[in-house]
């Protein structure tokens, strides 16, 4: 009779889920990651609007906190960086009170190129509630008077070009939940057919799939898993650290793939174990 | 109900029943109701921002209580406390939400010299803290993984079934073992789940109308 | 090399591993972190209240003269009368307008959103050029109209109608596996960039988050080694309490 005498304590197992992780991120390993399809269809249809709509108006939207930087932030930085690659136009707005921090930081870091503020991007900042999100779709002025960095919207070039967000050719949202891309799809999408794309916690990923399908969006970034694969689209391979993480991406997978049979296969045979006693 | 609360589900009937009115009724004589609707958002805007304050009052009133009649853990509403004012003073002079960012009022070199204690608070302690206790939750899952999740039923069997094909599908190294597992986790994804969730979805929005309308005419 | 910025990502590194000394077990340290991101988070949050207010209710009044802005104002301002014992109730008056609103929003956006849409998107026609999208179709559609149907209340779900929401259960059941599957993907994420950050690894956006350069980023594990010390030592002086 096999016994099974392995009952792991708590702390083993997160010592093993912390060996998973640290080992393949010191070793640096990188991973080819296959690109899947709700990444690329995002991917192309930026590159898809920069030619057949150069100089046209993208909003990102940054809907995200602090708490869900690991796996939102990456998607921001390498999206944001193919886009100002690009003759495209951008504003940067947030419907969470962290966004308009989080935007700072990301253009930080990016190559901006030749694209100057307030002409070819601008940070209007944070939507506070849904009047506002509804409100400039028509008139963006009268609901942000400044930018983020207190200039009046009405000096701004690209405000003076694209006066109300139903102008835009683009949406992309990075959500980490309420609220987010039901109220963009809602408000912006339904109403004025807005091409919108979605960067999604992967918590959240697998309820977007039916908007998806129905093409109510164009597509998704799925978690960090996304960014790795957009810095292989984009030939930016680690610019925000992604594909490094993926080796250890799969290790920790793996390993709670294997808690849980592990855990199911001492089940049945302790149950086993308990009938057979019983029935002597 | 009294008359209170009759003249507050007036105000919620009113108001829902005109928005919703105008979404689908065009009516531009002898009122141009749509303009009227678009051009009320700024008001609903400015009523909605002005509640801005009641959280801090309600924080500073429960842990300044705490604090004055030394509760355990008194010490750390203290903290709570002078971080919350100190963080709020330098989030309105420097950074994206500064009242004065062009430096009009407040002098250019203060606002610089805030900027690196506001960059050390936001981004060193505030996003540390809040992705670490966030990053708990893989221990946890693991921990649950091992413990919890037991295939005792069909419907737990299907559940987890599900996930697992799931889980090994996004691992971007089972691709190198067998691609079978990205295309199983792709047909999940965009075949039964997407059926689930739309089943869901359709169901929720039903609940939510029903709701908003029986709300809006609460007798 | 900026030494205030090494002096932040070693203070960030402490603060990561109070957080992670929970895993040990509950101790001051964590329930400081817990404390100190309550208090930063809504510090945060009440300046970027106050900058929408005095956007959107302020300078229309002080800056476009538009006056018409007092009585939202003076609306808004009600809120806090919940504060006040005698006249609490009056703060329901603005809360009654914004809810007004709300439902009245809601019942268009999400009618044509998640209604018309999705239903829209289900009225597919089954047969394609090739049978695997045949099957896709079959599944997508019949899996829709089954997982709805377990949601219909009004008839008993027994016998043939019993069977259909039991199969409409199993594909809820699926999308929940599948949310679990991508859960489990999620949080292992937001522990690797943690490792990152702690180990120093340089493929860590240190730039993007404003934490240093990479090679300060290199440092980091100095400020482990610090938390470990004090950690040990409270460890050592709270042993057999």
């Amino acid at each position: 009779m096999v016994k099974l005498s392995l009952d792991l304590d708590a702390r083993t197992i997160y010592l093993l889920l912390i060996l998973v992780v640290t080992v393949p991120v010191l070793s640096h390993t990188m991973l080819p990651v296959p690109i899947s399809d709700t990444t690329k269809a995002v991917y192309q249809f930026i590159e898809n609007l920069a030619k057949t709509k150069p100089n046209s108006l993208v909003v990102l939207s940054f809907d995200y906190s602090t708490s869900n930087v690991p796996e939102l932030h990456p998607q921001a930085i390498v999206v944001t960086q193919q886009i100002f690659s690009l003759p495209l136009k951008v504003i940067f707005v947030a419907q969470w009170a962290d966004g308009p921090s989080l935007t700072d930081a990301v253009l930080d870091v990016i190559d901006k190129g030749s694209k100057k503020y307030g002409v070819d991007y601008a940070t209007l900042g944070y939507i506070p509630n849904v009047a506002t999100l509804i409100g400039m779709t028509t008139d963006i002025q009268q609901f942000f008077p400044f930018d983020t960095r207190g200039n009046p919207t009405s000096s701004l070039q690209i405000i003076q070009q694209f006066p109300a967000a139903k102008d835009a050719s683009f949406l992309m949202t990075f959500t980490g939940g309420e609220p987010g891309l039901d109220d963009y799809l809602q408000y912006w999408q339904t109403p004025f057919k807005i091409p919108t794309a979605v960067g999604a916690t992967a918590i959240s990923a697998p309820g977007y799939m039916p908007f998806y399908n129905s093409k109510q969006i164009v597509g998704i970034l799925i978690s960090l898993r996304a960014a790795a694969e957009y810095e292989f689209l984009t030939n930016e391979v680690d610019l925000s650290g992604a594909v490094s993480a993926m080796v250890a991406q799969s290790t920790s997978l793996l390993l709670i793939v294997f808690l849980v049979i592990l855990g199911n296969v001492q089940y049945f045979v302790r149950s086993r174990t308990v009938r057979k006693g019983r029935s002597r | 109900m009294s008359r209170w609360e009759l003249l507050l589900q007036v105000v919620i009937f009113s108001t829902g029943f005109f928005y919703a009115f105008t979404y689908y009724v065009r009516v531009s004589k002898p009122i141009d109701l749509q303009a009227v609707a678009d051009s009320s958002l700024a008001y609903l805007t400015a009523l909605i921002t002005t509640a801005f304050g009641i959280g801090i009052i309600n924080l500073t009133r429960i842990h300044w209580r705490n604090i004055k009649l030394k509760r355990p853990d008194w010490k750390f509403s203290a903290v709570l406390i002078g971080s919350l004012y100190w963080m709020a003073i330098f989030s309105m002079i420097s950074s994206p939400f500064a009242l004065d960012p062009q430096g009009v009022i407040i002098p250019s070199s203060v606002i610089a010299a805030i900027v690196p204690l506001w960059n050390f608070l936001y981004y060193d302690i505030l996003v540390s803290i809040n992705t670490s206790i966030f990053s708990l939750l893989a221990f946890f899952i693991a921990s649950a993984a091992y413990r919890a999740f037991r295939v005792r039923t069909l419907e737990s069997t299907i559940l987890l079934t599900a996930g697992l094909l799931v889980m090994i599908g996004e691992a971007p190294i089972s691709n190198l073992i067998w691609p079978g597992f990205s295309a199983i986790h792709d047909w999940i994804m965009f075949v039964p789940n997407t059926a689930g969730q739309r089943g869901i979805l359709i169901g929720a929005a039903l609940s939510i109308i029903a709701f908003s309308v029986r709300r809006m005419i609460k007798s | 090399m900026d030494l205030l910025q090494l002096i932040g990502i070693w203070v960030a590194v402490f603060l990561t591993l109070m957080v992670f000394s929970f895993l040990y077990k509950e101790n001051p340290f964590f329930r400081l972190a817990e404390y100190l991101t309550v208090g930063l988070t809504a510090g945060y949050s009440f300046a970027a209240g106050l900058k929408i207010f005095a956007n959107q209710a302020l300078i229309p009044i002080l800056v476009d003269k538009s006056y018409d802005f007092i009585i939202p104002l003076a609306l808004g301002a009600m809120f806090y009368l919940q504060f006040s014992k005698k006249y609490s109730y009056l703060y329901r008056f603005p809360l009654s307008l914004a809810i007004g609103y709300g439902l009245g929003v809601t019942v268009w956006s999400v009618m044509q959103t998640y209604f018309v849409e999705q239903i829209s998107a289900t009225i597919i026609p089954i047969r394609a050029a090739d049978p695997l999208t045949t099957m896709n179709n079959l599944v997508l559609v019949s899996g829709t109209v089954l997982s709805l149907s377990y949601f219909l209340l009004s008839h008993d779900q027994k016998g043939v109608w019993g069977g259909f929401t039991r199969a409409g259960k199993y594909f809820i059941l699926i999308a929940l596996g599948a949310i679990f599957g991508s859960t489990v993907l999620g949080r292992t994420a937001l522990l690797i960039q943690r490792i990152q950050f702690l180990v120093g690894d340089p493929a860590f956006p240190w730039g993007a988050l404003n934490l240093g350069t990479t090679a300060e980023g290199r440092l980091a594990p100095i400020g482990g080694i610090f938390f470990i010390l004090v950690f040990g030592y409270y460890l050592y002086r709270s042993r057999g309490r």
